[in-house]
């Protein structure tokens, strides 16, 4: 298989499980959190460190959901009631500290250099090319267990519980439900698999740097989401691969329109990310009721 | 001796910066209830715009500046006509979430003719006054002058115009506003073309006081909204002082702290406000 390929896939799987995680929370739970790259840059880096460390890769994967988790019920309890306008300004900044604290702290993370020679398993028994094979092959069977824990979740009591707390919440807490307990688990649960996507993207790159966890990740998982459908996490999925495809195919323009520079293509990218974010909004909520 | 004094001037001047686009968005945040992201960028814009307008023509600074900020009062006028007036009644999910597709859109644009390197208006160099003991260039003076005139004006049209009658009536009861006359598109209409205007001129004052680089707006973004929340949304008046106060803060903790964690500070007090106030942040 094709080495490029093979690095297109194992991206968009990573970038499928930062958007099944924010399926939870946005998409069952109507949790619009803006700065899920905070709980992906976190559970990167403290995979990388603990694995730098000498630490087994399970050992990486776990504190990589769990410290997001962690921060993820700090976002909850900052956040009053998690309305939707102060839980999307909270997290927005959020992720810019945690930015800048990895920015920041040399003696922790490395600063603006980040991190280097992180070890990725199956590297030391395999060829390069063989251990990128496997490595796709793992990423794949996380995001299966991500998609199956989505189709649980969504299909069995509790998102019945989280479908009325989406649809109205005083209702939903009238029948007894803790609307907030709800809401902070899948806040939590979400930002795990967020974590455990930058386990994966810092062992696979083997390097990491700030500069990899701006908002601009928040933002392309959050049109892929948008894409699917909010709740749709298969739709999550081909959301995923249509963005992958905006960001991976306007590299090969480059060819055909030979006057536009480095800069000017990031720059239309972008553009075309944030016009199908304003189109997809427009298409789907133009004159709608009041959710 | 020498650092306290200065951090007082440099934490008045930010403030004063800050408080322009921050107004606006506690305008809008006020009135059309979303916490519109998007304007923190027309602060990008309006840097970028007199720069291009510096290059264009050969008028004086004060004039580039106002030109490049009216542009962007046009810019988030005809912005919300063709982007945010579909979703005015689908609540406020959809019109966040096309704010944050208005705010890529408009620092990518930057990006595209203007590149990512750092640049600088071509101001002549000037020496600092000493003014009461203090130590400020002219320009740096002028910011402040400029900026507390401005919000002296917003006062005043919100206080004592039809307009402003309109705006307040608006963000504290919608239904009652428009039963009593007020047409609510009138007053979005206005609200937006301030608010990019406000947002303009701080981005090329923060310009003119730093350098100017596509994230001219997006290092303002914590800040803002701080200052917008912790002044209370919809007060003029509050927002000023509150630009004053994160400004000055954000200022004088660079005497315990790196100053690339300057916007921390900002988002410290907008988590302790949430934390401290979850139900007195809206104008009362």
């Amino acid at each position: 298989m094709d080495q490029y390929l093979i690095a297109i896939v194992t991206f968009t799987a990573i970038y499928g499980m930062i958007g099944l995680g924010l399926n939870l929370q946005w998409g069952l739970t109507g949790l619009v959190n803006l700065g899920q790259v905070a709980f992906f840059a976190v559970g990167a880096y403290a995979s990388a460190l603990l694995l730098l460390a000498g630490a087994h890769f399970i050992v990486a994967l776990a504190a990589a959901a769990m410290l997001p988790a962690a921060l993820a019920t700090l976002v909850a309890l900052i956040t009053p009631r998690l309305r939707e306008d102060y839980l999307a300004i909270v997290t927005l900044g959020l992720a810019e500290i945690i930015r800048l604290v990895f920015l920041n702290e040399k003696w922790i993370a490395g600063g603006p250099d980040g991190l280097t020679g992180i070890p990725r398993p199956l590297l030391g028994s395999a060829t390069p090319s063989e251990s990128a094979w496997l490595f796709m092959l793992a990423t794949l069977a996380a995001l299966f267990v991500f998609f199956m824990i989505n189709w649980r979740i969504a299909t069995f009591p509790i998102g019945r519980v989280l479908k009325a707390i989406r649809s109205d919440e005083i209702l939903a807490t009238s029948l007894g439900k803790n609307v907030l307990r709800f809401k902070t688990q899948m806040l939590a649960v979400g930002a795990s698999m967020a974590g455990i996507a930058g386990a994966f993207y810092a062992s696979y790159l083997t390097f990491i740097s700030p500069a990899m966890f701006t908002a601009q990740v928040s933002l392309n998982v959050l049109v892929a989401v948008l894409i699917g459908g909010q709740g749709n996490a298969l739709g999550v999925l081909i959301g995923t691969a249509i963005v992958t495809c905006i960001l991976e195919g306007t590299r090969f323009i480059k060819d055909y329109v030979s006057i536009l520079g480095g800069v000017e293509l990031a720059a239309l990218r972008m553009i075309i990310i944030g016009l199908a974010l304003i189109v997809i909004v427009l298409v789907r909520y133009r004159k709608a009721s009041v959710r | 001796m020498f650092e306290i004094k200065q951090y007082l001037v440099s934490g008045i001047l930010i403030g004063a910066i800050w408080m322009l686009p921050a107004i606006g968005i506690s305008l809008i945040y006020a009135v059309l209830r979303i916490p519109h992201f998007a304007f923190a960028e027309f602060m990008t814009l309006g840097a970028y715009l007199a720069l291009g307008f510096a290059a264009a023509t050969g008028l004086p600074f004060p004039a580039i500046a106002l030109l490049a900020a009216v542009s962007c009062g046009l810019a988030a006028v005809i912005m919300d006509q063709a982007v945010f007036r579909p979703v005015r009644q689908s609540g406020v999910l959809p019109a966040m979430l096309l704010s944050l597709g208005a705010m890529l859109i408009l620092q990518n644009i930057v990006r595209f003719f203007w590149g990512n390197g750092v640049r600088q208006y071509r101001l002549p160099l000037q020496r600092p006054l000493d003014v009461f003991g203090f130590n400020i260039t002219p320009n740096h003076l002028a910011i402040i002058l400029v900026s507390g005139a401005v919000v002296f004006a917003l006062y005043v049209l919100l206080k004592w115009t039809r307009f402003g009658r309109e705006v307040r009536a608006t963000a504290n009861n919608p239904e009652l506003a428009r039963v009593t006359g007020v047409e609510p598109e009138r007053v979005y209409l206005g609200l937006n073309g301030v608010a990019g205007i406000l947002a303009g001129l701080g981005g090329v004052m923060m310009a003119v006081y730093t350098s100017l680089t596509p994230l001219v707006g997006w290092n303002s973004l914590l800040p803002l909204f701080a200052i917008a929340l912790l002044g209370g949304l919809g007060r003029v008046g509050g927002a000023a002082l509150a630009a004053l106060v994160i400004g000055l803060t954000s200022e004088y903790s660079l005497m315990f702290i790196q100053s690339s964690y300057k916007n921390a500070i900002a988002f410290v007090v907008l988590a302790g406000l949430l934390i401290l106030r979850p139900r007195g942040l809206v104008a009362e």
